[in-house]
């Protein structure tokens, strides 16, 4: 049988799973090997045809599989290679084998369920993989960071430079105005939290009000915990059909994580050890004065007392505040090995990354045990375990309004003293330029040297599953699946600010200490029942080569506790949060989801044809009715044509459409009065802001997709192209409400948005010889969102910019969600809030090179975002503080500006003109370079005895970026993750260069 | 299918289904964070404080934003803020007057949220039943009426000609048309006189604490002569102002109603000048601070003239209510570089402390407005009496002689009304209700004074869709 029905949860975790051995009576022994370049291909697949025994070859293509003593067929599989069929005859006991590479991966095995999978040949709905080689091969910040370019139709964005991570993928474009715009993401099974906790840094920045945490404090969302050296295989589900599957947490794409497991046999081990640093790249530097421009920004006295002789001086500010050059260093070790009944994999991963701003770093540690074992022939058990610990200072970045905010100081702090300087009391002196124009200030030296932002994550993910094989005979199998899994961390934010900063008696109350805290607990669990059905003769099924049906339950429990404490007013060097005054807030949820499912799939004539369909029913704590069953049914289709054009090997049409959902949040289904806090020592309650919805349901998305995947030439050049139309209706919306009614708003389902978009990507092979190997991957995709329907008022997008001065999202029927909507002045100097510029880009594109000669690799990535406009604040913040490093270059109209920076900033007019600041963020950056030498045997024998292979690799990323924009980085955002728009750049914590230097050993 | 396959499918569909049902009740899960509705009104009497303290609560947390935005535009105050310079430009510059503004988007929704809670308490009043006697019900009623009524004269105070809704509904979707000015005011009035018969009739005492700012206020009997010190300020507006059924501006009419009112309230020559109601602040946890204080914040400043045509005593002392609340700062405080605002070297310390309270209305003005009644009311030497009361009392300058002309006598009132209610949120409407915005100081050539506040983009959005007699102005 061609076609692998997998009957495992355990099949989300590796493709390795083999159902127990029967009589064993002889060993195969052999070598999987790159027809053009000789080398083993780790991990291929070797299995009997119509048969159960399966094995996997060694990271150096060796494999070892038991077979029964009759002659037989064996199926070698390899990631990224055509699969082979070779007959082999009942004595042999040695077979090296082959493969030919090919641009498409037609033979991965793509996962359509709970408990079933199938081969990507015939998958009737686009799906993306990465593999795990390519996520660790160049140096990344988090996983998302090594995701960019990688996935066709997912936008990866860094909201910051910072060190630890920090990033939104968004799939398929805008889904969700109220509801998650953030993926499922599922590790072994197990769904696990995405939730960005912050440390507390906003009750130092006040960047949205006083309290501990906002939306604007740069936080990491915890997939950064993920380590990209235990992954197997990414697989992005991205459209309705295949991710329906995951019901009303479906709507953002699902990202299923399949870590590495054990391959048997002989253990091997593998080390890795990198050393390299991180630099700040595209620091923007800051006005060179004179003493007659430096009075314009701080009066005569100042710019005399701190300019005394013209020309002024200059400090490279940001040069050295984002020029720590801390050695970067990862740790990787590895074990694979076991028996054919119990297989194990073991990696512990230790990773440093000094920011490039002094006193930020980010470490994270994490140990990994996955066991597999099967007992007697009926029953396989898989168990996995990880812990995770990250720690991250990331220091302050983004808005605030305590001048705390390092770029954000530079803004308006010319560059003319130097404010490294020591005062009297050993530290850095105050920002004495702040002082001089605003009487107040920071001075970033002082500030960053001396606040702690530190986030300590203790994370827990483990999963259990056991399968139990129940019937099975010529044509028929049945097998029964458990699994269960957990995610559990806590996230210990502490701020620590000392009373005798510049800033800190600005409240009253100098010294700030805060601890926030994020408690995280889920669980999912569910039993499967798979059935398939493979008819030996066609007599009443004609044409269907196989049918499986499988059905399941499932239950899942997310919690959430989040509290925090900001005491302020700190005596001298008290860190406590029991000092001071204290300010408490928590905020707590729980959500809870029970379903069903049955699905059905097909494979027919000659497994060309291929169709599945499937439904889940589902109850929700979140839903208004919580005994209310909502339904995600898919259907989808393919067809391979063979030998429809000359040249073309394989062209496949495929269709597939869906309903997937996306939940009400917690608690807006209560019909709730809120606390309206104390007065005069009484409590007191109110209505709330927005009006609960008793009635409140999910969001539907019904997506249709069709594509077109094709191979040609031998499987050297490989097509995929998708084209998806969503609509999403019964939106989750915070309507809003006249203020006059003493509301804000409520929440109602309502409203129609429609997404449509184009995914287009290009294997090539153009060169494949024995010494010189050439692969090319290019990828394109674009897509738009409109809202066609919105019963309610037009509305602003929350948290999406800071007004209609700077530019912002509105959600307006018959507009695109992604529109900037902002000021624009008009001829009787009033303002009229407008259409400005598309957030979205017009497309972004992809192009990965690989090169390999005589063994020596060189992988090259681009990414180019044409379009998508940027609210640059960070500019603003400059030109407003007379502080530009180009403020001086001549003005294209004197009578708007004297000089440049005059020019445009007048021209803003103070909001009046948003545009002014709305720039086009377009790029091309140089995402990744990888070189990688294995050694020759003859030196690993010398330096390494004992060794199985070593290579020595040099890789950096983001290594150069060709744009236009003015600041530093078009893809940070300010707000972190949204879900509609995201394109505030207010001074951001600058981007990263990373470099490192890596030796690889197995053993 | 074999029969054994079918039975375990069956089965394993079975045991699902059931599982399912029995997760029913894993399913229901709490709010942590809030009451629920449901909870509230079934326990009116634990629920009716904590609903009026929240009315309460609310007017407080609007009065440091409304001192503050009226004082910038009546050039009281600055909000330097370093970090935002649109609490510069947004108040001051003609984008005021953009409805998506700084200034344009605020003191609006806060006032209809304490109406909307006021209404909801009512509501739960009404609904109490045998819970409260008929005189609780009406001393509460009264108090919540009141509310409403200050409230709605602090959104007219900003939006002047435009006017403004007055109705709340049950259904918060159902928009209330915008009244006239004059609707509003005269709306206003007849709400403070429902409330006081309200009052008249509740009885001795509420079944409530009211808070420390209200010390002296707390029985029903004595808010009612709170309830008429508004009605004296809101009939000297409607007088000064000529609103429909109070003849022309200035004409004795609605100035006579505010005499009345005058002698029903609180206000007593003889008694301190600083006796009144107000809003009280505290740094506790939980509590509110009072965000306009020097503690709280040092962006708030007074303004660059803040010393200009302040009188001196014969024997050349300054006025002493300037040198009580106006402080010169050590250095100048400026918004950022490039954005059009001018440096100010003084500073208020009306609110020194973030615990110092707000006053929502004293004996002081009370005096003012009636000086300002007796004149229009005929009575000239009453009103001289009064003026120069304050004119010693609370500024220990010289008496003055009799006014010369109504243009002297109105100097000399907005002169006293000025210092005497320094940031406390009288200046721009008092200069505004005497047609004399004209006479404020514009410090930058962008500067400008304006009349009113737009109707907010949030207003106006939400009306975009409704019919035209809907529309807001000006929208």
């Amino acid at each position: 049988v061609r076609r692998r029905t997998v009957v495992s949860l355990a099949l989300l975790l590796a493709a390795a799973i083999a159902p127990a051995a029967r009589a064993q009576t002889r060993t195969l022994t052999g070598r999987v090997y790159d027809d053009a370049t000789q080398q083993g291909i780790p991990g291929a697949l070797v299995s009997v045809v119509s048969g159960t025994a399966v094995t996997q070859a060694g990271p150096d293509g060796r494999y070892r599989i038991n077979l029964p003593s009759s002659s037989l067929r064996l199926l070698f599989r390899g990631l990224g290679y055509k699969r082979r069929e070779i007959a082999v005859d009942a004595s042999s006991t040695t077979l090296d084998v082959a493969l030919t590479k090919e641009a498409l991966q037609l033979n991965e095995v793509v996962v359509t369920g709970t408990a079933t999978t199938q081969e990507r040949r015939n998958i009737a709905t686009a799906v993306s993989t990465v593999d795990g080689d390519k996520i660790s091969e160049a140096p990344s910040a988090s996983l998302e960071n090594a995701l960019q370019g990688k996935v066709v139709g997912a936008t990866i964005n860094m909201n910051s430079g910072a060190p630890g991570g920090g990033a939104q993928i968004q799939i398929r474009g805008v889904t969700s105005i109220l509801g998650s715009g953030e993926p499922l993401y599922v590790v072994d099974g197990v769904i696990i939290s995405n939730a960005a906790f912050s440390s507390g840094v906003n009750a130092v920045t006040r960047a949205s009000g006083s309290g501990a945490t906002s939306n604007q404090d740069n936080a990491v969302n915890r997939l950064a915990d993920i380590s990209p050296e235990e992954i197997e295989t990414i697989q992005i589900l991205k459209s309705a059909a295949a991710s329906a599957i995951y019901g009303s947490q479906a709507t953002n794409g699902v990202v299923l994580i399949t870590t590495k497991r054990g391959r048997g046999g002989v253990t091997q081990f593998h080390i890795t050890q990198r050393f390299g640093e991180n630099r700040a790249d595209r620091l923007l530097g800051s006005r060179h004065f004179t003493q007659s421009t430096l009075t314009d920004v701080i009066g005569a006295t100042s710019a005399k007392q701190y300019c005394p002789n013209d020309p002024c001086s200059y400090y490279d500010y940001q040069g050295e505040l984002y020029g720590q050059r801390d050695l970067a260093h990862e740790t990787s070790l590895s074990a694979s090995g076991g028996t054919d009944v119990t297989k194990y994999f073991l990696s512990v991963n230790d990773k440093k990354d000094p920011g490039t701003m002094i006193n930020t770093a980010a470490r994270r540690q994490n140990v990994r045990i996955n066991l597999d074992q099967a007992m007697g022939n009926k029953f396989t058990t898989s168990v996995s375990a990880s812990i995770y610990r990250s720690e991250t200072a990331r220091g302050i970045s983004n808005n605030d309004n305590t001048f705390t905010s390092p770029i954000y100081a530079f803004g308006y702090t010319p560059a003319v003293v130097d404010l490294q300087a020591l005062g009297p009391n050993g530290k850095p002196i105050d920002n004495v330029l702040l002082k001089a124009v605003l009487g107040t200030g920071s001075n970033p030296f002082q500030t960053i040297s001396a606040v702690k932002d530190y986030e300590d994550v203790w994370r827990q993910v483990g999963s259990g599953s056991v399968r139990y094989s129940a019937w099975a005979n010529q044509n028929q199998t049945l097998s029964l699946s458990a699994m269960g899994g957990f995610d559990r961390f806590d996230a210990e934010g502490s701020t620590y600010s000392p009373n005798y900063l510049q800033f800190e008696p600005d409240d009253g109350f100098p010294g700030t200490a805060v601890q926030a805290e994020g408690l995280v607990r889920q669980y999912n669990s569910s039993l499967n029942a798979v059935h398939t059905y493979t008819p030996q003769s066609n007599k009443w099924l004609p044409g269907i080569t196989s049918l499986t049906t499988a059905t399941g339950f499932q239950y899942e429990d997310r919690s959430q506790n989040r509290y925090s404490i900001v005491a302020r007013g700190l005596l001298p060097g008290v860190q406590n949060i029991d000092q001071g005054t204290p300010t408490l807030s928590q905020n707590r949820s729980i959500v809870r989801n029970t379903a069903f499912y049955g699905s059905e799939e097909l494979l027919a004539l000659d497994d060309k044809f291929s169709a599945s369909a499937h439904v889940r029913a589902e109850k929700s704590s979140v839903n208004g009715d919580r005994d209310k069953t909502f339904y995600w049914p898919a259907l989808s289709a393919a067809y391979r044509f063979t030998n429809l054009l000359p040249h073309a090997d394989e062209i496949k049409l495929r269709a597939s459409t869906g309903i997937s959902g996306n939940q009400p949040l917690y608690g807006l289904r209560d019909n709730i009065l809120v606390p309206n806090g104390l007065y005069d020592g009484r409590n007191a309650i109110a209505e709330p802001t927005t009006i609960g919805n008793t009635n409140i349901e999910p969001e539907k998305m019904h997506e249709s997709e069709i594509g077109l995947d094709a191979t040609f030439f031998e499987n050297r050049i490989g097509f995929e192209g998708s084209y998806y139309n969503r609509t999403i209706t019964n939106m989750l919306l915070t309507a809003p409400l006249a203020p006059t009614s003493g509301f804000g708003s409520e929440y109602i389902n309502g409203g129609q948005m429609k997404t449509a978009g184009v995914e287009l990507a290009m294997n090539l092979l153009p060169i494949r010889s024995r010494n010189f190997t050439w692969t090319s991957r290019t990828q394109y995709y674009s897509f738009q969102s409109r809202v066609t329907n919105l019963p309610v008022a037009d509305f602003v997008v929350a948290s999406s910019g800071f007004g209609a001065q700077y530019g912002r999202g509105r959600i307006a029927s018959g507009y695109r969600s992604t529109l900037i909507w902002g000021n624009k002045q008009l001829a009787d100097g009033s303002a009229k809030d407008t259409v400005l510029a598309d957030a979205n880009p017009n497309f972004q594109m992809a192009f990965g090179n690989d090169f390999n000669f005589h063994g020596l690799t060189i992988n090259t990535l681009f990414d180019w975002r044409k379009g998508g406009y940027v609210s640059d604040m960070t500019n603003n913040l400059f030109d407003e503080g007379g502080n530009s490093w180009d403020y001086d270059k001549a003005s294209p109209d004197a009578a708007v500006g004297k000089t440049l920076g005059a020019y445009r900033y007048n021209l803003w007019n103070a909001g009046r003109n948003a545009g002014e600041y709305i720039h086009d963020g377009s790029y091309v950056k140089l995402r990744e370079v990888t070189l990688t030498y294995p050694i020759p045997s003859r030196f690993t024998q010398r330096f390494l005895p004992g060794s199985r292979d070593a290579r020595l690799s040099f890789s950096g990323r983001n290594l150069h970026t060709w744009t236009k924009y003015w600041s530093f980085d078009p893809e940070v955002n300010n707000f972190g993750n949204q879900n509609v728009v995201r394109f505030v750049d207010l001074a951001p914590f600058p981007p990263t260069r990373s470099f490192l230097f890596g030796i690889d050993i197995g053993y | 299918m074999s029969r054994t396959l079918k039975a375990g499918m069956i089965t394993v569909a079975a045991g699902a289904v059931v599982t399912l049902a029995a997760c029913g009740d894993r399913l229901t899960v709490p709010n942590f964070q809030n009451p629920t509705v449901s909870s509230i009104s079934a326990d009116p009497v634990a629920a009716i404080p904590l609903l009026a303290t929240g009315v309460m609560r609310d007017d407080r947390g609007n009065m440091p934003g409304y001192v503050l935005g009226v004082g910038i535009l009546g050039r009281e105050a600055y909000n330097y803020t370093p970090t935002e310079g649109r609490n510069t430009t947004g108040w001051l510059t003609s984008d005021v007057s953009n409805s998506t503004s700084f200034g344009g988007t605020s003191l609006w929704s806060g006032p209809y949220f304490t109406v909307r809670d006021a209404f909801n308490t009512l509501a739960v009043i009404d609904a109490a039943g045998g819970t409260f006697t008929d005189a609780q019900k009406n001393a509460m009623k009264g108090l919540m009426h009141t509310e409403v009524a200050l409230s709605l004269l602090y959104v007219i105070n900003t939006r002047d000609k435009l006017g403004a809704p007055v109705e709340v509904y049950d259904d918060p979707t159902k928009l209330a048309p915008f009244q006239s000015r004059d609707s509003v005011f005269n709306f206003i009035i007849g709400t403070l006189n429902q409330a006081a018969t309200e009052l008249g009739a509740g009885g001795t005492s509420f079944p409530f604490t009211l808070p420390s700012g209200f010390t002296g206020f707390t029985t029903p009997a004595n808010f009612l002569k709170f309830n008429r010190a508004l009605a004296a300020r809101v009939n000297a507006y409607r007088a000064s102002l000529g609103i429909a059924g109070c003849g022309a501006a200035r004409s004795a009419a609605c100035y006579q109603q505010a005499l009345t009112a005058l002698s029903a309230s609180f206000m007593d020559p003889t008694a301190s000048l600083s006796v009144g109601v107000f809003n009280v602040y505290s740094a506790a946890s939980g509590d509110v601070a009072n965000s306009n204080s020097n503690q709280a914040t040092t962006a708030i400043v007074a303004h660059a003239k803040a010393d200009s045509g302040v009188l001196k005593n014969a024997a050349g002392t300054l006025d002493a209510r300037f040198t009580a609340k106006v402080i010169k700062l050590s250095a100048a405080k400026a918004p950022p570089t490039n954005v059009a605002g001018v440096a100010s070297q003084w500073d208020y310390s009306v609110y020194a402390l973030r615990t110092d309270p707000i006053a929502i209305i004293r004996n002081e003005e009370l005096i003012l407005l009636r000086a300002e009644a007796r004149y229009y009311t005929g009575d000239q030497t009453g009103a001289l009496a009064d003026i120069n009361l304050i004119r010693t009392k609370s500024g220990a300058l010289d008496a003055r002689g009799a006014f010369a002309s109504e243009s002297d006598f109105l100097d000399e009132l907005l002169y006293n009304r000025r210092m005497s209610l320094l940031f406390e949120g009288h200046r721009w409407v008092d200069m505004r209700r005497f047609g004399r915005l004209g006479q404020l100081t514009i410090d930058a050539p962008s500067h400008v004074v304006v009349n009113n506040l737009p109707v907010p983009q949030a207003e106006c959005l939400s009306r975009a869709k409704a019919a035209a007699a809907l529309a807001g102005p000006g929208c």
